[in-house]
């Protein structure tokens, strides 16, 4: 039965895009400098990647860089990014999408003391989990394309995700019996999720030449309210830990980036691009600690290099890699991204 | 046809200003960051002494009062008080009853503020003093001053026994043992129980009797300076002499090494912090922390003024002050 159901929906599928050879797929190969800012009407737009981020830079309050690696606690990040884009009209798209993310960063280790025990302490902090799903609707002018269209589009993003921190776990090696030495390893399970809903504002302008384009966009992200987490405190009582989850209230910080992308279409179906992006982070508290204390700015800057392929009137291949530039109390990860995405026209 | 066109003209014109509204209003709706501490101003040491702001180096007490005045009982130069922004002393000049061995500070339900003093004791009711004095004895030596959940005001003394009693009148209690009778710190559990240090181990006093828990039952020393309940529902007990603090979970003691340098504790004060941090105000090593799992010891390297402190006090803005026996006070800023 279920070879049955795959053999039918495989079929349609054929027939389906099959279907799209006529007039309107030739937007389906357009050129990238070409595109409009929103998806045409009818079409439907799946986005999925992978990017790597390698995490062995630092940025530090005064701008200067921190080696990572030099301590010994470089770490790594998995993102699998997926979203969907769907031109209500030849103006109008609506888009929903989430990403699953994964990092494990490693603390420089300490040594410290418990009464006359010498402890060796090593602190693991895992994040993993689906990030919130955001919905989105964009609009474009002017509705006949030349060579400038712009584009404005509103957010949100629903709590969904798992945002609360799953019971840490402790592990106890003891090292040196006569000394009275342990190794601890204090393992953090954190998530992705927000926990409140937010709230993003975009706008996008692009300039096309016949080879060139240039696209800037702004965005503004806020979130709607504060929300509530738990810390989780632990507490040794000799060989056993016991665990306390302490509610606090947070509320996250806001961002204004701006972005700046220049396209250069070097055939019909290759195009190489440069984006430099601006973050500014800034305003949220939490009080973990009891006292509404601000999160720490940010601001960060960095620059990407990338090409998109049209592979077939269906798919695109984009890889990019970013570096980062300056800014402050910011992580300064290099990234490297894959996407695919898939084109169809749902109706002629 | 023309209809037709005017529509679609008209349409998208509409849906952009209907957009702009719609993120005017989600803009408008969304909470903002008010009154969020700056991080940078965090994670700072401050020292406050004779060479700036202080009548005295030699801090014995502190308490907070409810409207977030800071009181500070000095050794010979009355009491310091700190509104956040002016510090004002109140010696026997205005009417406090001695200048000496502030050791007790405690506010009644009423807003009354009660010093303990090497020779008695006095009610600052926020424009005068009335004096409270032993009636067998000047010297009237007052270690503690704790008001229960009923009202009453506990009085401990070095010697004398304990004080029980409202503003009008004290009923003295004292016990057979005369090391029971020099009371150094009184402690109201979450149950209601008291809880007496003394210099012969600890009284439990359960609302009938006074229960006494001693080294035979698992305490580091008889000589208990120093009492907390902390959060887990635990007494912690700070000793003179013993080798450990104790935590006691309700059933047994249980010792609790700090890593102090010294092989005996002089452990004056106990407090947990909102993050459920424990600070001991070791008597000759400066403070340590004991998160849960590790400890570290904090000294004049880290910013504290002295070494040998002899009371902490976390603040309504979760600000931890140290009063130290001979270099004036020291407040940190935690992170």
């Amino acid at each position: 039965m279920r070879k049955r159901t795959a053999f039918f929906i495989l079929i349609w599928i054929h027939i389906y895009l099959f279907a799209q050879q006529g007039q309107n797929s030739i937007l389906l190969v357009e050129r990238s400098v070409d595109r409009p800012l929103t998806v045409h009407k009818n079409q439907l737009q799946i986005n999925a990647g992978y990017d790597f981020s390698m995490l062995s830079r630092r940025i530090d309050e005064s701008g200067n860089i921190v080696n990572l690696s030099e301590a010994g606690i470089a770490s790594a990040m998995h993102t699998f990014p997926l979203n969907i884009k769907y031109g209500i009209l030849e103006f109008l798209e609506i888009s929903a999408g989430t990403s699953y993310k994964k990092s494990g960063m490693r603390s420089e280790d300490y040594w410290t003391f418990s009464g006359s025990s010498k402890l060796h302490i090593q602190e693991i902090n895992e994040h993993k989990g689906l990030e919130d799903m955001f919905m989105k609707m964009g609009l474009r002018l002017p509705f006949n394309l030349k060579s400038f269209d712009w584009s404005v589009s509103g957010s949100v993003t629903l709590p969904v995700a798992k945002y609360k921190p799953d019971k840490p776990d402790h592990e106890v090696i003891l090292v040196e019996p006569v000394y009275d030495s342990y190794k601890f390893t204090y393992h953090y399970n954190n998530r992705f999720g927000t926990g409140v809903p937010t709230f993003k504002i975009r706008s996008a302008a692009k300039f096309r030449t016949e080879r060139t384009a240039i696209i800037a966009s702004a965005d503004y992200f806020k979130p709607f309210s504060s929300g509530e987490n738990i810390h989780w405190k632990s507490r040794r009582i000799y060989e056993e830990f016991e665990y306390t989850g302490l509610p606090y209230k947070y509320l996250p910080s806001q961002v204004i980036s701006c972005s700046g992308a220049f396209t250069y279409q070097a055939i019909a179906w290759f195009s190489q691009y440069i984006i430099i992006d601006y973050y500014k982070i800034y305003g949220g508290w939490s009080e973990l600690t009891g006292k509404r204390v601000a999160n720490e700015k940010r601001n960060y800057m960095f620059i990407s290099f990338g090409f998109e392929i049209q592979v077939s009137p269906y798919l695109r291949l984009s890889q990019l890699v970013e570096l980062p530039g300056w800014g402050n109390n910011t992580d300064a990860p290099i990234c490297f991204a894959t996407n695919l995405s898939f084109n169809i026209l749902t109706s002629k | 046809m023309v209809r037709s066109q005017n529509i679609t003209i008209k349409t998208p014109g509409f849906i952009f200003i209907a957009v702009l509204f719609i993120l005017f209003v989600f803009i408008s709706a969304c909470e903002e960051s008010y009154n969020a501490v700056d991080p940078k101003t965090l994670d700072k040491w401050e020292t406050y002494n004779t060479n700036n702001v202080l009548v005295s180096d030699s801090i014995l007490s502190v308490a907070e009062d409810s409207k977030g005045n800071l009181w500070f009982g000095t050794r010979s130069n009355g009491v310091i008080k700190y509104d956040g922004k002016i510090w004002s002393n109140y010696t026997e000049n205005i009417g406090l009853v001695n200048n000496n061995y502030i050791q007790a500070i405690e506010e009644d339900r009423f807003g009354n503020i009660w010093f303990g003093t090497a020779y008695g004791m006095s009610k600052y009711n926020g424009s005068e003093f009335l004096n409270y004095f032993a009636s067998d004895t000047s010297l009237f030596d007052i270690s503690d001053i704790t008001e229960d959940r009923l009202g009453n005001i506990w009085v401990g003394t070095y010697g004398l026994g304990l004080y029980i009693g409202d503003e009008n009148s004290f009923e003295r209690r004292t016990f057979n043992d005369s090391l029971l009778d020099v009371i150094n710190v009184i402690v109201e559990d979450l149950e209601g129980n008291i809880w007496l240090g003394t210099y012969g181990g600890v009284l439990k006093f359960n609302g009938i009797n006074f229960i006494p828990y001693t080294t035979n039952n698992g305490l580091a020393s008889n000589e208990v300076l120093s009492i907390i309940q902390d959060s887990y529902g635990d007494i912690w007990f700070g000793t003179f002499g013993g080798k450990y603090v104790n935590r006691f979970d309700g059933t047994s003691f249980h010792n609790v090494a700090l890593y102090s340098g010294f092989i005996y504790t002089v452990v004056y004060s106990i407090i947990e912090d909102r993050s459920g941090n424990i600070w001991f105000a070791n008597g000759f090593n400066g403070v340590t922390v004991y998160d849960g799992v590790t400890m570290h010891t904090i000294g004049k390297n880290d910013g504290l003024a002295g070494y040998m402190i002899n009371a902490i006090l976390e603040d309504s803005k979760g600000d931890i002050w140290f009063c130290s026996n001979n270099n004036g006070i020291s407040k940190y800023i935690p992170r």
